[in-house]
Formats: C-alpha cells, structure tokens, sequence
C-alpha cells in the first residue's frame, strides 16, 4: 500500500513537471521576456499589419488615360504599384469616368478582368467604359481637336482587393 | 514452460498493449484540426503535440508553445510506455496505477480538442454579440454537478466490480467537464455584460456593422465588418474554415482502445480479489 503511495507520488511529480519545465524552460530561454516567449524574437505578423494599416488606396492609382475607342465602348488604362510587401489581387474597380476639361460623366467604368500583384509591383489596368450619349458627344468632340479626352478622372470609385482570401471592399472618392 | 507461457499470454491486457504502442506513435501521425482564414492569410494545424502556423505567407513560431508541446509529446511517450508494460504484466502491483496514469490522456486530449474550438466558436457567434442571459449556464453548470455528485455516491454504495467502478469514474469526470464548460460560458456572459453591454457591437464606430460567423469545430463561414471610411463605406469579408485531419482519426481509435483497456484491465490478484 505505501509502495503504492509512492509510485501515485511520483507519476504526479512526472506530469506536474512536464507541464511546469517546459513553460520554465521557454521563459527562461527568451530572458524572462513574456512577449518573445509567446510571439518569438521577430513577429512577421506585426510588420505585415502595419503593412496593411499604413494602405492608402487612393495613393496606390497613378492618373487614367484613355487608349482606345471602339463604338460606344471606350477603354482606358490606370497604373497601379501595390505598397504592399505580400501579394494582392484587384477583383474589381468601377466608377464613373469623368471629362474633366467639360465636367462630363463618359460613362461607368469597370476592370476588364482581375489582376494580381506581387509585393511592390505595378501593372497597368485596363479599364472598360460604356459611353453614356454624353459621353459620346464629348469624346466625338475631343476627337475632332484631334485625340481622346486627356485630362480625366474616374469618381464613385468601388474598389474590391483580395488580400490572402480577405476580401476587402472600400468606396473612394476619385482616383 | 509451455503452461507459463500460455498463461503469460492470456492475462496479458491486449487492448492496452495496442493503446500502448498507439500512443508511442500518435506524436509522429500528424495534426488533427485545423483553420484557415481567406487563402493562406492565416493557416494554422494542431494536435496537442505541435502547431504549424503561417500569416500572410510568413511562419510564426512560439517558444513557449513549442516547449509546451515537447513536454506533452514526451509526456504521451511515457504513458504509452506504461500503459504497454502494465498490459503486459498486468499482476504486478505497480501495474493499475501505471495503467491509470496513461490510459484515459489521449481521450481527454481528444475531448479538449475538439470542445476548445466549439466553445470558443459558441462565445464568438453567441455571446460576443450580447443578449445573452446567465440563467442556462448557471442552470446547466448547476444540475451537472448534482448529477456528478450523485454518480459518485450511488457508485461507491452500489458498484462493486472494478470495471463499472472505472467506467462510472469516466462517466463522472465527463459531467465535471460539461460543469466547467458552463461555468466558463457564464463568466464570459458575465463579463460581456458587464464591460460590453450592447455587446461587440457596442465598440464598432458609427455607421459600421459587424456580423462574426465562425463555424463550429469543422466547416466554413465568413464574419463580415463593414464601416464608414471618408464618407464612404469600406467592408471586409474574412472566410474562416475549420477541419479535423487525418490525425484525429488515429486518435479516436488509440482513446478507444485506451478506455478498453483501462476498463478492462484486471489489475493483481489481491485487488481484484478485493474488488
């Protein structure tokens, strides 16, 4: 019976122990340090959060131009450098391309397909408007002076990124 | 010789001898569970021995949970051992104790793994958001305990073989955890009531929404937070997906065949004699 007693001791000792050294030994290992012991010496997670917390969408878009033109559908272009340091996936862009020379909506504007960037890459978009019969009338008359409308704008943005599966959907003003 | 061997062999305890050898093994055959939030933005897979564990492309490691993880994995190691030598000499009297202390982990930590991630899913669908009251929990926390309570009298007073003995134990250690599990619930409905009022809700700026879905232990569901940023309205779909792996499965059978073995065993003979 006491024999007994003492082997339950000891079998107690054994799991107290293999609970309580590990968790001495991690502490101790990282100097007593209770966020090192939890999140290691360097967290990735932190640098990628302020990564994401610092995104200014709107700095992301360089100025639309306009390309091309094909019946009453125009296309257009808009560069885009990604400030982030992990890939991203644009799903959508629309808004209302505007003249801004003779204050003219052109048309809604969509992304022709979806397009993904490495960490700091810049892609050209291309951008499909719809000409509303405003439109038409502004763009036949800037392609009488001899070209597309230049000085444009897309306003109403709606924005759509993909960041690792997160889908993230913001309305901004203008490009 | 031949007489000895032949009776070695048939009180030798089978089902802890396999439980045995399975627990040396499970460490090494892989995660059980996993969850994953969008493509690759978080995945994590665990087992009480290990965690994997990537953030936006990147690996995040911990210390103290590697070092916590080393010690259950040796700790299971161990059991294993013991629970193998106490099935194999089964009428040493060291061998019930040692039986004891191996032979119900696995199923706990099988238990654990699984009640973690419903619990924590049933506090972020259901309690987060408020409205809830303390009545359930305190009533359900409350009526376990007798049952437990009550188990544990009427077995002392009426169970005599050891089997039932150790089977009504197992019983009533589960009610003790279904006890916990509702005292924890109420704590967290006490402290949303009391910090959060109207509930998470309640800290979301104006104009935002958020509506968390996480789903239960396994499957898929998207929280989604959408709030007013310049005038306009920006919305962020997380999906979350949760799984059992193949792990688990290895698990469930080595706890089955360590509850067998426990219930089973006989023990030596001057306790099953007192028994």
């Amino acid at each position: 019976m006491k024999k007994e007693k003492i082997l339950g001791a000891l079998l107690f000792l054994l799991s107290l122990s293999l609970i309580v050294v590990p968790i001495i030994a991690a502490f101790s290992a990282h100097g007593w340090d209770p966020k090192a012991t939890l999140l290691g010496d360097s967290n990735p997670l932190e640098t990628q959060f302020e990564n994401l917390q610092n995104l200014d969408v709107s700095n992301m878009f360089a100025n639309p131009t306009l390309t091309s033109i094909q019946g009453n559908t125009i296309t257009g272009s808009v560069q885009v450098t990604s400030p982030l340091d992990f890939p991203i996936k644009i799903k959508n862009v629309s808004g209302n391309i505007i003249c801004k020379d003779h204050g003219v909506v052109l048309g809604p504007a969509r992304l022709a397909s979806e397009v993904e960037f490495s960490a700091h890459e810049s892609k050209n978009l291309s951008i499909i408007c719809t000409l509303t019969q405003d439109g038409l009338t502004d763009v036949g008359n800037h392609l009488l002076g001899g070209g597309l409308p230049t000085n444009i704008d897309v306003e109403n943005v709606n924005l759509k990124l993909d960041i690792y599966g997160i889908v993230i959907e913001v309305v901004i003003g203008s490009l | 010789m031949k007489v000895n061997l032949r009776k070695l062999v048939r009180t030798i305890n089978w089902f802890g001898v396999i439980a045995g050898i399975l627990m040396i093994v499970l460490p090494f055959a892989g995660r059980w569970w996993r969850l994953s939030v969008g493509t690759g933005a978080m995945d994590l897979a665990t087992s009480p021995f290990g965690i994997t564990t990537t953030a936006f492309g990147q690996t995040m490691e911990s210390t103290l949970a590697t070092y916590i993880f080393l010690g259950a994995t040796i700790s299971i190691i161990i059991a294993g051992l013991f629970v193998l030598f106490a099935s194999l000499l089964p009428e040493q009297w060291w061998s019930t104790r040692l039986m004891e202390f191996g032979a119900t982990k696995v199923f706990w930590m099988a238990i654990w793994l699984v009640m973690t991630p419903l619990i924590g899913a049933y506090i972020v669908n259901n309690i987060l958001p408020g409205g809830q009251t303390l009545t359930i929990f305190v009533l359900g926390a409350t009526i376990s305990i007798i049952i437990a309570v009550l188990l544990k009298y009427l077995s002392s007073k009426f169970l005599k073989k050891w089997w039932s003995k150790r089977l009504m134990k197992l019983v009533t250690n589960m009610l003790w955890m279904i006890a916990g599990i509702f005292i924890v619930l109420a704590v967290c409905v006490f402290l949303v009531g009391k910090f959060l009022p109207s509930g998470v809700s309640g800290i979301i700026p104006a104009g935002g929404t958020l509506n968390i879905n996480v789903p239960y232990a396994s499957g898929s569901a998207s929280t989604i937070f959408s709030m007013n940023m310049g005038g306009g309205q920006a919305t962020l779909t997380l999906p979350i997906s949760m799984g059992l792996m193949s792990g688990f499965v290895l698990a469930i059978v080595t706890a089955v065949f360590n509850i067998l073995a426990w219930i089973y065993h006989p023990g030596p003979p001057e306790e099953k004699k007192k028994k």
